[in-house]
Parts: C-alpha cells; sequence; structure tokens
C-alpha cells in the first residue's frame, strides 16, 4: 500500500517539475526572443571604419581630399563591402546607405563651415529616405580634421545607415 | 476511519500546493509577458553604447585639434608652453566639442594636473580640471562634480603629470 502511494507521489513531483521547467523556459523564450537592434551599433562600426579610411593622426589620408579617383573607387579602397546575405528578398535591395560631407571648417561662422563641391555616396538611397521619415534630424556624425599639405581646417560628416529592418524589429 | 481522514488531509495538502505553485507559475508567466510588451523595440537595442571608453572620431577630432596652427605654432606646443588653454584654442575647443554629440551629452577637453608620483606609487590626481575655461564652461571644481566618460587622454609632458583629457559629460546614465 505504502509503495504505491510513494510511486503517485514520484509521478506527481515530475509531473510538477515538468510544469515548472516548461514554464521557465517559455518566460526565458518570450523575454529573450525578441531580437536585439544592433543597427545603431552596425552604423558605428561602419562610421569609423570610414573615418578611418579617410583621416590618420589628425589629417587627411594621401589622395582622398577631392579626389575623383578616390570617390569612384571608394568601396574598394576602403575595403568596403556592402552585400548581404541572401534572406528577405535582400538580394535586389542594398541594405546600406553611406553619405561623406566635407566642410571647410570657419571659426568665426556660427555654421560648420562651407560645403565642398566633393561628396562621397554610397549604396542604396531609399535607406536615407526611410531614416529621415523616422528620424528627420538624423544626420550622422562629424569629426575635425585637417590637410597637411595647407594645414586647412576640415569638417567630414559621415552618414552610415543599416536598413536591415526585417532582422532588427519584431 | 482514522486512517481514511489522515488520507484525505494528506491530499488535500498536495492539492492546494499544486495550486498555489500553479498560480505562482502564471503569475510569473504573465507578468514577463507584460514586461515584453512594456520594453519597447527601441529600447531593447544592445545596450553597449554607454559603457563604451572608445570614440574614434572624437579621437581623431583631438588629434586634429592639437595640431592645429595658430601662429605657426601648433595647439598642442602652445598648451605646453602657456600652461592652460588661450582664447584661441579654448574657442576652438569649444566650437569642436561642445555639443559633439547632442545636448545633453558634451564633450569636454579639460586638463589633469597630477602630483609627483609617490615614491614606488602611481600618479595621484591632485585636481580634476583647475580653474579656467574649458569649452564655454567654466570648471572651478577641484572634484567630479559632472557624470563623465574618460574617451581621451593625451600626456603634456615626459613627466606624465599633466595630460590633456576628453570626456563625455552628460546624461551617461539614461
Amino acid at each position: 500500500m505504502n509503495k504505491k502511494g510513494d510511486k503517485l507521489i514520484s509521478i506527481y513531483w515530475f509531473a510538477i517539475l515538468f510544469i515548472v521547467v516548461g514554464a521557465v523556459v517559455y518566460m526565458v523564450y518570450i523575454f529573450y526572443g525578441v531580437p536585439y537592434d544592433i543597427r545603431g551599433i552596425e552604423s558605428g562600426v561602419l562610421t569609423e571604419h570610414i573615418a578611418d579610411c579617410l583621416a590618420e593622426g589628425g589629417y587627411f589620408r594621401e589622395n582622398v581630399l577631392n579626389s575623383e579617383d578616390f570617390k569612384n573607387s571608394f568601396l574598394t579602397r576602403c575595403n568596403l563591402n556592402f552585400e548581404v546575405e541572401e534572406v528577405y528578398d535582400w538580394d535586389g535591395q542594398e541594405q546600406y546607405y553611406v553619405e561623406v560631407n566635407f566642410y571647410e571648417f570657419d571659426l568665426d561662422s556660427s555654421e560648420v563651415g562651407s560645403k565642398l563641391n566633393f561628396e562621397i555616396i554610397e549604396g542604396n538611397i531609399n535607406v536615407k529616405t526611410a531614416e529621415l521619415l523616422e528620424n528627420p534630424e538624423s544626420e550622422g556624425r562629424s569629426f575635425y580634421v585637417l590637410d597637411e599639405a595647407t594645414n586647412q581646417q576640415y569638417i567630414v560628416n559621415i552618414m552610415a545607415l543599416v536598413r536591415k529592418t526585417e532582422k532588427n524589429e519584431i | 476511519m482514522k486512517y481514511n481522514k489522515a488520507q484525505a488531509g494528506e491530499t488535500m495538502t498536495w492539492i492546494v500546493a499544486t495550486l498555489v505553485i500553479i498560480v505562482l507559475l502564471f503569475f510569473s508567466v504573465f507578468a514577463t509577458s507584460a514586461l515584453v510588451k512594456v520594453l519597447k523595440v527601441g529600447e531593447r537595442s544592445f545596450p553597449l553604447n554607454k559603457h563604451e571608453t572608445q570614440d574614434l572620431l572624437a579621437s581623431k577630432s583631438l588629434s586634429a585639434y592639437l595640431l592645429t596652427e595658430d601662429d605657426g605654432k601648433e595647439i598642442f606646443n602652445q598648451i605646453n608652453e602657456e600652461g592652460f588653454f588661450n582664447d584661441f584654442n579654448g574657442e576652438l575647443a569649444e566650437k569642436l566639442f561642445k555639443g559633439f554629440y547632442n545636448e545633453e551629452n558634451d564633450l569636454v577637453v579639460g586638463m589633469m594636473v597630477f602630483d609627483p608620483p609617490p615614491e614606488g606609487g602611481g600618479a595621484k590626481h591632485s585636481s580634476y580640471f583647475t580653474e579656467g575655461v574649458m569649452g564655454g564652461l567654466t570648471l572651478q571644481s577641484t572634484s567630479r562634480t559632472f557624470n563623465a566618460l574618460h574617451v581621451q587622454k593625451i600626456y603634456l609632458n615626459e613627466n606624465n603629470n599633466r595630460s590633456l583629457e576628453l570626456l563625455v559629460r552628460g546624461n551617461l546614465d539614461d
């Protein structure tokens, strides 16, 4: 009689154990199953990579400023590859957009400076359009740099955007 | 008869215990679901930025700032010789670094002076930002009066007891 009771109690304990484990697994899944949005980090890394490609030690690298050759081979010169995974029909739609603008720095001016007639644009312009619709004040990041030959001061603004919405939103 | 009553009592205890466990589990699952709904997508961004202590763009700007020439002399040498910021390099620092990130988080260029290192010991802060105007901000405190995140340090002399620091000032805890 007692043996039968013990058996029942064991089954009961196992049942409770499975219910508790199941509930904990479910809670962890619903909490951590939501994807992290790493687009900000990705665009930050891209921005820093481009900045490093443009300038080093406070000065522009050689043949960067006003160089049509650099502009035309920007992706190759900066070792950038905008190809993405073959998922979510991304084949025909680029997921990145990069825009680099150069300004002559003027300490006395209230503005950043006068924009040069030299800009670098790569990637999918629709990514920028979508970003500006969502964040109208989005303007990328800027840094201060010198031209070693002329000692002229410049501000370089880099806007690096990543779409990849499907992978980063619920 | 007595034996049957004891059995019934024990069974009731188990049933109540089971119910308590199930109710607690349901409550936990419900609370987790509610929490997930409250946390929006934007708030689930990867929490790395506020722990970041390196900023390549800020460092590049600081390098260029120190190499900028005024009357044929680089700002690095100017600060070293004059001991502190002057009108030109102070104003330039303000324009470059104030509001570098956004309205809430500024970059501040400041100067740190260390006491001579004690024998066998490391350098010790004698003051955090000496008195003066830096980046348009008058910082007279000898201690940290604001929440700051160290970004870059450049030593100004060979004894390593005088350095130029780049700090983020602002709401870093948000």
